[in-house]
């Protein structure tokens, strides 16, 4: 072994070079106040590892980019933590850049010799943030990209080469397949190279002038910090406290805790220093310890440190998770759009300043400064300005970023975006594992064909101006204006026929209150008449049912089937009451009631409501959504809804939308059935 | 890298001392051969010629590279801003004179690099008939930053559009409202096509224009 260590030795110099990484003198003794370099570099390593084996499952195009971080989360045994780790990974590097940062200023690390290395400390940060804003993107969700949209068009108006810069960037004039292979470059290939470069002159620099050494600490220096600290926190938790309505519920334990527990040690210490006080006084007089070397103390407490920043790593994969929204769609408002929390005090400037102020010169003239704090830091005075500027900067930092926060947590707008992101990306990850899978084109279009999805958006366009769905717009928007026409939840549901046959709720707007035929009415006329009235309730039960069973609603067929003599009881009696005004299987004339509610019915329906099979010439307002044709029967105009569109409306209505169970084995089956509100109103029976 | 600037006390490690005699025996060598050659007769003449030489053809074979690779990396440069595509919304009789916006997905062919779609919804757009042969059609995308612009109609604040992140509105006529906070011009309004508003139908051109600015400026 030793003949081939020498051997090695002679021919690299090996030895030499580990003696002096880890004999490096360290003057005064290991400190903890030194550990800030190793987690970066631990984090930067971290970065490299997990990105590399990202990039292992990537693919970097418009089809296929959300579909290969999908299968990684979701079908690669790990994948969920590899991608978690490398994002909060990334959200540590800049908490700890900017706390490495803050300690170079309050240490005056930055005053000569040492301005190159503060410098390359500083473009490390804006790498660092850079690869931030590119690995966004790269997932390309609904979040990336709105968010990116916003990122590229500020680049768009930097001032000179705002245009170039932009097309450059993401490969076009618009956002495409181009823009991801570029990122992808950026983010895998030229900012790594960068930081990687920067890394190696920050360290070679810093081993070239040495550690700065700190003032020697003393029992009441101490004490001192560990006030500031216990003070910091409990600031910090009033504030939270204060705003403790406005935490979204699923991040309290979170907004909670974990400043709970920093509070908890800083009190904790500040006790222990009192509680020992006397001894640790005794210790500021005794002999200082002496230079140390790099290894082992420093290298054990950096270790320790590390471990504590992977131990958070780990808590927020575990407990917050990382998100993956729907696959973008530039068709799709996206209202959720924001940036990293990181980028959100910037955000939150472009509220109140307009775009060159808040995006360029504001960070500008802030950058500008901080670069020139070596040569501002010569003086005293200039030390002290760059420490005040320093905390006004930190202080508009988390002034902006709470605020912006805030508004969001407070804007029911916002939280209702939030919560419509959140369906579509869940809903996309059913689709995605169901029996048909996530076709070529890519996993949007899944979305794209799924009732479920397009029924409430299409709803909420072309209906909800006149109907309303459980008096929403479908999307969950309330209304404000007085619906004029029915509230369609349920439509053709048990619950719904036994409405019907009732004056009082077929007066109501949720049903036909709102519309003009309800004045003349003769349906409301004979509900209210004797021969209604005296029917005995079983049977105007049954007829409901019989009603509600020419719908064939997919999750009333058990009910259905357990009910089939009450139901043939009902058909009897509805061919008897109804047909004077109704048309049922055959029989008479007027409304057809044959298959009421059935996809047939309802299809037929919207296409064409004042068709003589429905209301003909009595229809109110109701558009035709079909197409239209003249008496002669030539075209009119084309329609205005497709019927696939007017199908994702009436199967998301007869709540029939593709539901993964455990049994549906074949896949040509077709949609499953479900939908709360229908167990809902089957609940109401 | 803690080693290079230490590259002077090298002669202190025995072995290295050996590695560092040689290769310089060997560089004394190589001079003496030159040496031998006598002087370039280059220098002669005053001109510097294998200097300069190996300056060029150094710069050469870096630039040869280098030309080809930003010539391809900068081709969105070259490629120009694009003259939207054409694209149906709807019929006119589907738009009610005097009635509300109507948002519409634009969905047309498109190709992005190498895959072509078909019928790919590119785009939001808002489309108000304001009179029996005049429709308006809104991009939806926000003229500050490019967040989706959203149509409200709320009570006491009455329509308009409204941008979810910084907060721009803009009144139903596509001009900014008084309470605009950042945008710096109305919506940008897209091109009916006339001639198909004639046959009925709503065809636009469907492009993006650059945000952020107060003109309207095609992207
Ligand atoms: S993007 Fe619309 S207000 Fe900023």
């Amino acid at each position: 072994m030793k003949p081939l260590l020498n051997w090695i030795d002679n021919r690299t110099g090996i030895r030499r070079f580990t003696q002096e990484t880890l004999f490096e003198n360290i003057p005064g003794g290991a400190r903890w106040r030194y550990v800030w370099g190793s987690t970066l570099t631990f984090a930067i390593m971290v970065q490299f590892i997990t990105g590399i084996m990202l990039w292992m499952f990537y693919s970097p195009s418009a089809n296929s980019a959300w579909e290969s971080v999908y299968h990684l989360q979701e079908h690669v045994k790990g994948g969920v933590w590899l991608r978690g780790i490398h994002h909060w990974t990334s959200q540590f590097m800049i908490v700890l850049l900017v706390l490495h940062l803050v300690q170079v200023v309050v240490d005056g690390a930055y005053k000569a010799p040492r301005e190159f290395n503060f410098w390359f400390g500083l473009a490390l940060l804006a790498v660092t943030m850079g690869l931030g804003l590119t690995g966004y993107l790269l997932p390309w969700d609904q979040k990336g990209y709105w968010a990116t949209e916003v990122a590229t068009n500020i680049v768009g108006n930097t001032p000179v080469v705002g245009d170039y810069l932009k097309q450059i960037l993401i490969g076009g004039n618009e956002a495409g397949h181009h823009t991801l292979t570029r990122f992808f470059a950026l983010h895998a290939g030229v900012l790594p190279a960068l930081l990687i470069g920067l890394i190696v002159l920050h360290i070679y620099l810093f081993r070239k002038h040495g550690i700065t050494p700190a003032p020697p600490k003393t029992a009441s220096s101490a004490r001192h910090f560990w006030w500031v600290a216990l003070f910091v926190m409990v600031f910090a938790m009033a504030l939270i406290g204060a705003n403790w309505e406005d935490f979204p519920e699923a991040s309290r334990p979170l907004v909670g805790i974990v400043p709970g527990i920093c509070t908890g040690l800083c009190l904790i210490r500040v006790v222990y220093l009192y509680v020992r006080k006397k001894r640790l006084e005794e210790a500021d007089h005794r002999p200082r310890p002496g230079d140390a070397y790099f290894w082992p103390d420093q290298v054990l407490r950096d270790a320790i440190a590390c471990a504590v920043v992977l131990g958070g790593i780990l808590f927020f994969v575990g407990q917050v998770g990382t998100e993956l929204s729907a696959p973008a769609d530039p068709s799709e408002n996206y209202s959720a759009a924001r940036p990293d929390w990181y980028f959100m005090s910037l955000f939150a400037l472009l509220k109140d300043f307009d775009l060159i102020t808040g995006a360029f010169v504001i960070p500008g003239v802030v950058a500008t400064i901080v670069f020139l704090m070596p040569f501002i830091g010569r003086k005293r005075i200039g030390h002290i300005f760059n420490l005040v500027f320093l905390v006004l900067v930190l202080g508009g930092f988390v002034h902006y970023t709470l605020v912006a926060y805030t508004h969001d947590w407070t804007s029911e707008e916002h939280q209702a975006a939030v919560k419509a992101a959140h369906r579509d990306a869940d809903r996309i990850k059913v689709l995605a594992t169901g029996p048909a899978g996530i076709p070529p084109e890519g996993a949007i279009t899944l979305l794209r064909n799924d009732a479920l999805t397009q029924g409430p958006r299409l709803f909420s366009q072309n209906c909800a101006s006149c109907h309303s769905f459980d008096g929403h717009d479908g999307m969950g928007k309330p209304r404000k204006d007085p619906q004029s026409a029915s509230d369609l939840q349920g439509f053709a549901s048990r619950k719904w026929s036994a409405g019907i046959l009732h004056a009082e709720s077929f007066a109501h707007p949720d049903y036909f209150g709102g519309t003009k035929l309800i004045e003349k009415s003769r349906m409301l006329k004979y509900l209210k008449s004797d021969i209604f009235l005296d029917l005995p309730s079983e049977e105007v039960h049954s007829m409901a049912v019989a009603l509600s069973a020419e719908a064939e609603l997919k999750n009333q067929a058990a009910l259905d089937a357990a009910d089939r003599s009450l139901i043939e009881e009902g058909r009897e009696l509805l061919a008897i009451e109804c047909t004077e005004c109704h048309t049922y299987h055959g029989e008479g004339e007027g409304i057809d009631l044959t298959g009421y509610g059935s996809r047939e019915w309802q299809l037929a329906f919207v296409r064409d409501p004042s068709h003589e099979r429905f209301y003909g010439k009595r229809n109110d307002r109701m558009s035709v959504f079909g197409p239209k044709y003249r008496e002669d029967g030539e075209l009119e105009r084309p329609a205005q809804l497709t019927d696939r569109e007017i199908g994702f409306i009436v199967d998301w209505l007869r709540g029939e939308w593709y539901e993964p169970s455990a049994w549906d084995e074949s896949p040509s089956e077709g949609p499953a059935i479900t939908g709360d509100k229908q167990e809902e109103s089957l609940a109401a029976e | 890298m803690a080693g290079t600037d230490t590259d002077d006390d090298l002669p202190d490690v025995p072995m290295s001392d050996t590695l560092k005699q040689s290769s310089a025996d060997q560089l004394k060598d190589a001079d003496a051969e030159v040496d031998k050659g006598g002087h370039p007769p280059a220098r002669s003449d005053g001109f510097p010629r294998r200097e300069f030489c190996s300056i060029a053809l150094g710069g050469a074979i870096v630039a040869v590279p280098t030309v080809v690779g930003l010539r391809v990396a900068l081709s969105p440069l070259f490629s120009g801003a694009s003259g939207g595509i054409l694209a149906r919304l709807t019929t006119l009789d589907s738009l009610a004179v005097g009635g509300p916006p109507q948002a519409f997905k634009v969905i047309a062919d498109k190709s992005d690099a190498w895959t072509t779609y078909k019928d790919l919804p590119l785009g939001l757009v808002y489309a108000q008939r304001v009179a029996e042969r005049d429709v308006v059609v809104f991009s939806a995308s926000c003229p500050h930053a490019g967040c989706a612009v959203e149509y409200r109609n709320e009570g006491d604040r009455g329509e308009h559009y409204y941008c979810p992140c910084h907060e721009s509105s803009f009144k139903t006529d596509g001009s900014l409202a008084p309470d605009n906070t950042q945008a710096k011009r109305g919506l940008d309004t897209l091109e009916v096509i006339e001639e198909k508003l004639e046959q009925g139908e709503v065809w636009i051109r469907f492009q993006k224009f650059k945000a952020g600015i107060s003109e309207k400026k095609a992207v």
